[in-house]
């Protein structure tokens, strides 16, 4: 494939690490990663495939490092960018806010003319609410902190199998 | 315009601005707990660290000229954002006789400045929900453009009088804005433990006329757009808005708590990633808006200027022990024509107590447009309160001065404490309850009442006559009988009348509804329209407060009772004449408090025995009050021990064969009348 593809998320963030390295591993090498905490707000637009990362905490705002970056990219036209997405929540602590921070985050890009791919089921989650939602599937990869480590790279990698399939 | 809250697009005075502010309000935060340390004081300190984006917009968007601001004990940087300096905030802090929020008088991180109309608030937690609706109130009816914002923290959302406020604000549309801001901690309650949705705003849904606006209140943008766009909102719509401000508690509650005993490290790492200061700040370098070195010296700046204030502060004086009768109450009327309350009218139509109370407060409404009464049931048609007390008000004076309220008692008093802070020759009187007995809701707001003043050091005196149809005798049984003047009494900064004719009726509301401060108006309602209590009344009669009347001159005993005992003992002591030929003197006191104890002492002197009457409980009654008094000043004028006849320690049945075993009449008083004169 040509696309150039990446990873993008905060390093600092210690659970979205972990996904997004069972997602590096998973793509052998043909990704590149972008830290949102210190890359340019122009590097995104190097690419063609963006798989972005977020974790929900608490009562569902963006985390600071997604919060911080995104005024700089408000006014960027995605149009012609693909973009899937993985969040990280917790269903049975904060039901009310399941995976909002997926949902902010793809809304803004799909405002702004991305195409998004990689939704998925959310059958068998239990929650009350999510900004994630769209037609009763989440707008990407819903990983709860209720997983075990194994289960969660399995639905991982059939994920990226998903995404890889449609955007190749 | 969203733009003008942008990290991008803010004017950069406005970005240094708001920078020097958060900087000095976190130095202020952290530097806090070292007074205490130090032995200065500052011994109650709630950090705000955590909540800086929401503090600084509220206080941003506020102006004083046109709005009003209750802040609550967490509010630092609200207040510092809203004008106030470091070293205001400090005296308020070490309690210096300085401070502009009261002297010292009020506990520490209690930051006012009234003149500003950033309001003195109780530590009673979201209790001034109901005056910040009060004001609003005043501002529709005056028709002045601004908001009342009320800031509280979400836990404190749980309290009734929060629901009874919000439902006020919505069912009047008035324009108030109220701040949750939530940390997720009431103390070391977690919000879960409060109510069941997470964002406590949302469960006002279902309120009419309502806006509900979340945002980020750990974000400075996000803060400043929600709070613009709440105040705009109702400015244009003429309707409340609830903002609620998701922030994080950086520290422990208070400098007494230890969060570290109920929190743990994920969540403790979680809000210090997320501080809100060092987020503007890398966002400031981020977007290049300013360079390290311009940051730095506004950090500077705002160091010095916490310095200066810090060194400016620890000079200035202490409150002196010698003050603390000082604004105890605020000024009263002083009767000129009756300065002793005494008329001698003795021709005309006799008016009953009901007739009185009505025609007083109407020549008092014509006198002084700037009069209001609510209540419950005090204006429907042709009703006017339960005992039909107000009818014809509203038909003179319009539904915007005299309304129902809602049941809601402490709605009722706490609004019109909320209201009488607009301006000074407001005078609100309130039917407290449809019976005094349904009076215990609104304690709250009664206690703040009492010391509004005092805590202020007289900068507010909340303008209020609580009328209370009191008492038994209408076989009302236990939630239309009772009496509580002890326990409305014993506050410092009340002043509670009770007459027992209807000129005493008439003279002493002139007086309440003329003078500042908050007044108890108690009503025997079993005297509305009973013969004994109708009286010929002067139409500019006026009863100075303290001052009692001798209703029944005597030598050889001093009863001393008021309200409905006043009648019995005055028919007890003609009985007592009849048949010993003694002469019973009758004092009816008209005022609880203040007392009239020289008048006391001066009957005592002549009689050299008391008997004391009420229809209130003996145990913790008023009379043990009067007994001590008495013991205290007069012992030696004494030939008998002081005694009193009062209802029995019980509750008031309904029966009327209970009702008559536990309440005084006349045939008991006389028993204990003749039982002291043969002592």
């Amino acid at each position: 494939m040509t696309m150039k593809t990446a990873l993008i998320y905060s390093i600092s963030s210690k659970n979205t690490t972990a996904v997004a390295d069972i997602i590096k591993d998973k793509l052998k090498g043909n990704i590149e990663e972008v830290n949102i905490d210190d890359c340019s707000f122009e590097e995104l637009m190097k690419y063609d495939f963006l798989i972005a990362g977020v974790s929900t905490w608490y009562d569902g705002e963006l985390p600071v490092s997604w919060d911080e970056f995104l005024p700089g990219i408000e006014e960027f036209d995605f149009t012609g960018k693909t973009f899937a997405f993985f969040g990280l929540g917790n269903q049975k602590a904060y039901p009310e806010n399941y995976q909002d921070a997926m949902g902010i985050l793809e809304k803004f890009f799909s405002e702004r003319g991305a195409n998004v791919v990689g939704y998925t089921s959310a059958n068998g989650y239990n929650f009350e609410k999510s900004l994630a939602l769209r037609n009763n599937e989440f707008c990407g990869l819903s990983i709860d902190a209720s997983f075990s480590k194994d289960s969660m790279k399995t639905l991982i990698e059939k994920w990226i199998d998903q995404i890889m399939k449609v955007v190749s | 315009m969203t733009n003008s809250f942008h990290i991008k697009y803010t004017e950069k005075e406005k970005l240094a601005h708001w920078y020097f502010l958060l900087v000095t309000g976190r130095l202020l935060d952290n530097k806090a707990p070292n007074y205490l340390k130090q032995a200065l004081g500052w011994s109650y300190h709630a950090p705000y660290a955590g909540h800086d984006g929401i503090q600084l917009a509220i206080g941003q968007i506020f102006q004083r000229e046109t709005d009003h601001l209750f802040p609550y004990y967490r509010d630092m940087l609200t207040v510092l954002s809203a004008g106030m300096t470091p070293e205001e905030i400090i005296l308020n802090g070490i309690s210096r006789d300085t401070d502009v929020a009261g002297g010292g008088r009020h506990m520490s991180n209690h930051f006012a400045k009234p003149e500003w109309n950033i309001h003195n608030v109780s530590s009673a937690t979201g209790n001034h929900t109901l005056h910040a609706v009060g004001l609003a109130k005043a501002m529709k009816y005056y028709g002045v453009k601004g908001v009342s914002i009320s800031s509280q923290g979400e836990s404190s959302v749980s309290e009734g009088y929060v629901y009874e406020a919000i439902n006020g604000a919505s069912r009047e549309k008035l324009p108030v804005i109220f701040v949750f801001q939530d940390n997720g901690f009431g103390i070391s309650v977690p919000k879960h433990e409060q109510t069941a949705n997470r964002k406590v705003a949302n469960n006002f849904s279902g309120f009419k006329n309502l806006k509900i606006i979340h945002c980020n209140g750990k974000d400075v943008f996000d803060s400043m757009k929600a709070m613009d766009e709440a105040k705009k909102h109702v400015l244009e719509y003429d309707e409340p808005v609830i903002v609620q401000a998701n922030c994080i508690r950086i520290g422990s509650h208070s400098n007494s708590d230890r969060h570290e005993l109920y929190r743990d490290d994920d969540e403790l790492n979680y809000v210090k990633d997320h501080d809100p200061l060092a987020k503007y700040r890398r966002m400031l370098l981020r977007y290049e808006r300013f360079s390290e070195e311009d940051l730095k010296v506004i950090e500077d700046n705002a160091s010095a200027a916490v310095k200066s204030a810090h060194k400016s502060a620890l000079t200035a004086p202490v409150p002196s022990p010698d003050s603390i009768y000082d604004f105890l109450y605020p000024p009263h009327y002083t009767p000129k024509k009756y300065p002793d309350g005494i008329h001698s009218l003795m021709s005309g139509e006799k008016k009953k107590l009901i007739e009185a109370i009505n025609e007083t407060l109407k020549a008092e409404f014509r006198l002084n447009e700037h009069t209001f009464i609510w209540g419950q049931d005090v204006a429907n048609r042709e009703k006017g309160g339960i005992f039909n007390v107000t009818k014809g008000m509203q038909q003179e004076f319009g539904k915007a001065r005299v309304h129902n309220a809602p049941i809601a008692e402490d709605y009722i008093v706490g609004t019109a404490n909320g209201m009488s802070r607009f301006r000074k020759d407001i005078r609100i009187v309130v039917e407290g309850a449809e019976f005094a007995d349904y009076f215990w809701p609104a304690m709250e707001q009664f206690v703040e009442l009492t010391h509004e003043y005092w805590r202020t050091k007289g900068q507010f005196s909340p303008n209020v006559i609580i009328r209370l149809a009191s008492g038994g005798y209408i076989g009302g049984g236990l939630y239309h009988s009772q009496s509580t003047e002890g326990v409305l009494a014993s506050f410092p900064g009340i002043r509670v009348v009770y007459p027992s004719f209807a000129d005493d009726a008439a003279g002493l509301l002139r007086t309440a509804m003329r003078s500042e401060g908050p007044t108890v108006f108690l009503e025997p309602k079993a005297l509305y329209n009973a013969p004994q209590a109708a009286a010929f009344v002067p139409d500019d009669f006026e009863v100075p407060f303290g001052k009692l009347r001798v209703r029944r001159v005597g030598s050889d005993l001093t009863v001393i009772t008021y309200g409905n005992t006043t009648h019995m003992s005055i028919d007890a002591a003609n009985d007592v004449f009849e048949q010993t030929g003694k002469q019973v003197e009758v004092l009816d006191l008209r005022s609880i408090r203040p007392l009239d104890i020289d008048g006391i002492l001066d009957s005592v002197k002549k009689t050299g025995k008391v008997l004391v009457v009420h229809e209130a409980t003996g145990f913790m009654g008023f009379g043990a009050e009067i007994a001590a008094e008495i013991s205290d000043k007069a012992f030696q004028y004494l030939d008998a021990p002081v005694r009193r006849l009062t209802a029995e320690n019980t509750p008031v049945g309904f029966n009327p064969i209970l009702e008559k075993a536990i309440l005084p009449d006349s045939e008991k008083i006389l028993q204990k009348m003749i039982e002291i004169l043969n002592f």
